[in-house]
């Protein structure tokens, strides 16, 4: 799912990197005054000077920030994207089609014995307008 | 002013794009050909820049693209079919949904960001409808019925729809999970071939075989009702929720295991192929009659990956149910660019069609070969050629040809669709009964029990077919006439791949193992110079015809420029290489008495 470049070009580097240190700093700014405990903000400011720190020193040690960034974000996003799966599917998928199960409702006609007993699988067509050109559903 | 519509096609299989000039089609190319990727699914960059360059604009005089597909919909099905699965889905779930919302759900972004400079409007097409159109608004018919079949569109699996100067009217269709396309690829997997790319092999298997298992099929898979609609036991298949198209139920409906890729072909799998292959072609018999009956027109158009199915084809013919047949030679998913530009043209455009003809103008709408820069590369990479006068060169490849030599033949613009028709093909004898073989196994790499077509000239084919239409895309299998079927008796008492023993005709190197032929029958107009070849190898030797099979290797995509055809020569046993007038060859061939002596003095 994740789609993380660990090449993109130097300008792209900078800007990530930029945008790294003023959110770290929002994040700490936002634990420390709902009061959260120290760690917290101590753990995102230190991020966001880490950040900080390259985007200025950028040609010496900016890479090195942006990719050791770049890996952490993979392993977090990796983890996080499967706990969204399978919250989605488990909400939006597994929920609602057992719902359906109990309530019998078929909606491929996967029922070969009562499909057999068909005449025909055919359905009439939708009608095709210019109008429906313009629409993509 | 001039109206350019761009049709594209994209994200399932065989991407492809397709450039209208005031309703005629100037370009029109699979992404797979550039990107050297057989299949290549991704958005067609590539054939876009060609389609654009071959006009010579850019994507702000396009007046309208027309997309071949609804996402929203495919993708409205795709969630249902999760749905009715909620214990066994989560796996396709996981891997299709990212691709959805990056790209299959983003079309206006992706074409923005692809062609940033376009103005125009964007249009989507409904799947079938882009088939239809594909085959109808290409065919010479004012009035025909049209059958679509494939794997699936948005819903549709099979349609039927009438077409009648530029309107097209869907009538009937069949819906998703219940697809003869998906019951064809099922029994592809469980013989072990790919799944989407190798259900051609299924049906070069079959007549090695004895539809043994057919009525197993009907008993256990597959309900055939009498209008040609199916309804597929759902409990064998896997394709509606799951990775595989089907499932651990299926080889005990057989008693057989599931074949392995390598494994060796044994009759079973050929009973398989041919059971696969007789029900398929029932179906078919039945929608046919179906659309007839429907429409009451004498013509019939056919498109659809199931549509590339040329047995079936062969047999739609021989029934007698129309007069005339137009199968749109990309009836796969490449072709829905082509539709879905023409649906532009006719149906949002509302013009006319004047004076109908088969606008594929023998599908050769790609990248030419120019003997110029042929010559220039093979200068750069230091080879050996001749240039012939154009007026030379069909006596001589003739000459080769009947020789024995294995010729690649590159000339004129790239084929559209899978079948290389005399542009990107290569041919050999087929009077000699080792061509096959040969080009099997020495050149293409592929299995040796996959047949050869051959190319004929168009007012021949009549002396060893019945063949009352032209067939100029190769999309017909027709038995040859009794007077040229030999050894009918060996042929018969052998069994399986031995059958490729027998010499069952004058032309053995493109009759199958059951005496049928896929043929092309070549008019002198759409590709001169191919028909020419014919000519001068009919004058020399008697035989109206050549092989011709695809430039290209086994799991590679048809060559389209010339590197890609003499890198192909290089790797391969082919002996001589034609690009437009530029000729090359292997040591130890002689082109001319003068590349005789070249060689000698080596």
């Amino acid at each position: 799912m994740l789609r993380n470049s660990f090449l993109p070009d130097t300008k792209k580097e900078k800007r990530q990197l930029e945008v790294l240190a003023v959110g770290f700093t929002l994040i700490a700014l936002f634990l420390a005054l709902v009061g959260h405990r120290q760690t917290g903000p101590i753990v995102f400011s230190m991020l966001a000077v880490a950040a900080f720190t390259g985007r200025i020193f950028f040609k010496k040690i900016g890479r090195d920030f942006y990719l050791c960034f770049a890996l952490i974000a993979t392993g977090i996003g990796y983890v996080v994207s499967k706990i969204v799966m399978i919250l989605l599917y488990a909400v939006g998928i597994a929920f609602v089609g057992c719902l359906l199960k109990l309530l019998k409702i078929d909606l491929l006609e996967k029922n070969w014995s009562q499909c057999k007993t068909k005449p025909t699988m055919f359905k009439t067509a939708p009608e095709t307008t210019k109008e429906s050109f313009e629409r993509l559903s | 002013m001039s109206i350019y519509i761009l049709g594209i096609s994209a994200f399932y299989h065989d991407s492809a794009a397709c450039l209208l000039k005031d309703g005629n089609i100037i370009a029109a190319a699979e992404e797979e050909r550039f990107s050297r990727q057989k299949g290549d699914a991704r958005f067609p960059r590539e054939s876009i820049v060609f389609c654009l360059a071959q006009a010579g604009i850019t994507a702000s005089q396009l007046e309208m693209i027309v997309y071949y597909d609804k996402p929203i919909l495919t993708f409205a099905r795709l969630m249902q079919s999760y749905l009715e699965y909620p214990f066994s889905s989560f796996r396709s779930f996981q891997k299709s949904l990212p691709l959805w919302i990056h790209e299959k759900l983003k079309i206006p972004q992706v074409i923005d960001a692809a062609l940033p400079e376009f103005q125009g409007q964007l249009y989507f097409s409904r799947h079938h409808e882009s088939h239809a159109a594909s085959t109808f608004f290409c065919s010479p018919y004012h009035d025909a019925a049209i059958l679509i079949a494939d794997g699936v569109g948005e819903w549709a699996c099979t349609s039927i729809g009438h077409g009648q100067g530029n309107n097209i009217k869907m009538l009937k269709e069949s819906h998703f999970p219940h697809s003869i396309g998906l019951f064809y690829t099922t029994m592809t997997q469980y013989l072990g071939f790919k799944v989407n790319s190798d259900e051609y092999k299924v049906m070069g298997l079959a007549p090695y075989g004895e539809p043994r298992y057919a009525e197993k099929m009907k008993e256990h898979l597959i309900d055939i009702k009498e209008d040609g609609s199916i309804a597929l036991n759902l409990e064998y298949f896997d394709f509606p929720h799951g990775l595989k198209m089907m499932n651990k139920k299926m080889p005990n409906v057989f008693g057989h295991p599931q074949r392995k890729s390598e494994q060796s072909l044994e009759q079973f799998h050929m009973d398989i192929a041919a059971s696969t292959q007789a029900i398929t072609t029932e179906v078919m018999i039945k929608l046919a009659k179906t659309a007839r009956q429907l429409t009451g027109s004498s013509n019939l158009c056919l498109a659809g990956g199931v549509a590339l199915n040329c047995v079936a084809n062969g047999h739609i013919y021989r029934e007698n149910i129309f007069d005339n047949i137009y199968i749109q030679p990309a009836a796969g998913d490449a072709g829905g660019a082509i539709g879905a530009a023409l649906q532009g043209w006719h149906q949002i455009l509302e013009h006319p069609r004047t004076d109908p003809a088969d606008k594929m103008r023998g599908a050769l709408l790609g990248p030419k070969i120019e003997a110029a820069e042929a010559r220039d590369y093979l200068l750069s990479v230091g080879a050996k050629f001749e240039e012939i006068q154009p007026n030379a060169l069909p006596k001589k490849i003739a000459g080769w040809i009947a020789q024995g030599h294995i010729i690649g033949f590159c000339q004129n613009g790239m084929e559209f669709g899978p079948r290389a028709l005399g542009a990107r093909s290569l041919l050999g004898d087929p009077r000699d009964p080792d061509t096959q073989s040969r080009m099997n196994l020495k050149v293409k790499y592929r299995e040796s029990f996959r047949p050869f077509a051959p190319a004929v000239l168009h007012n021949h084919a009549q002396d060893f077919f019945k063949l009352d239409i032209p067939s100029p895309y190769m999309l017909m299998v027709l038995p040859l006439l009794e007077k040229h079927q030999l050894n009918r008796d060996e042929n018969l008492s052998a069994q399986g791949i031995n059958k490729l023993k027998v010499i069952r005709s004058p032309v053995p190197a493109v009759s199958h193992v059951d005496y049928s032929v896929r043929i092309q029958t070549v008019p002198p107009d759409s590709n001169p110079l191919f028909y020419r070849v014919i000519e001068e190898f009919h004058k020399m030797t008697g035989c109206p015809m050549v092989v011709n099979t695809s430039f290209n290797v086994r799991g590679e995509p048809v060559v389209c420029s010339h590197k890609d055809a003499y890198q192909c020569f290089l790797m391969t046993d082919i002996d001589i290489l034609v690009l437009d007038s530029v000729v090359t060859s292997k040591p130890g061939i002689c082109l001319t008495d003068a590349g005789a002596q070249h060689y000698a003095s080596k």
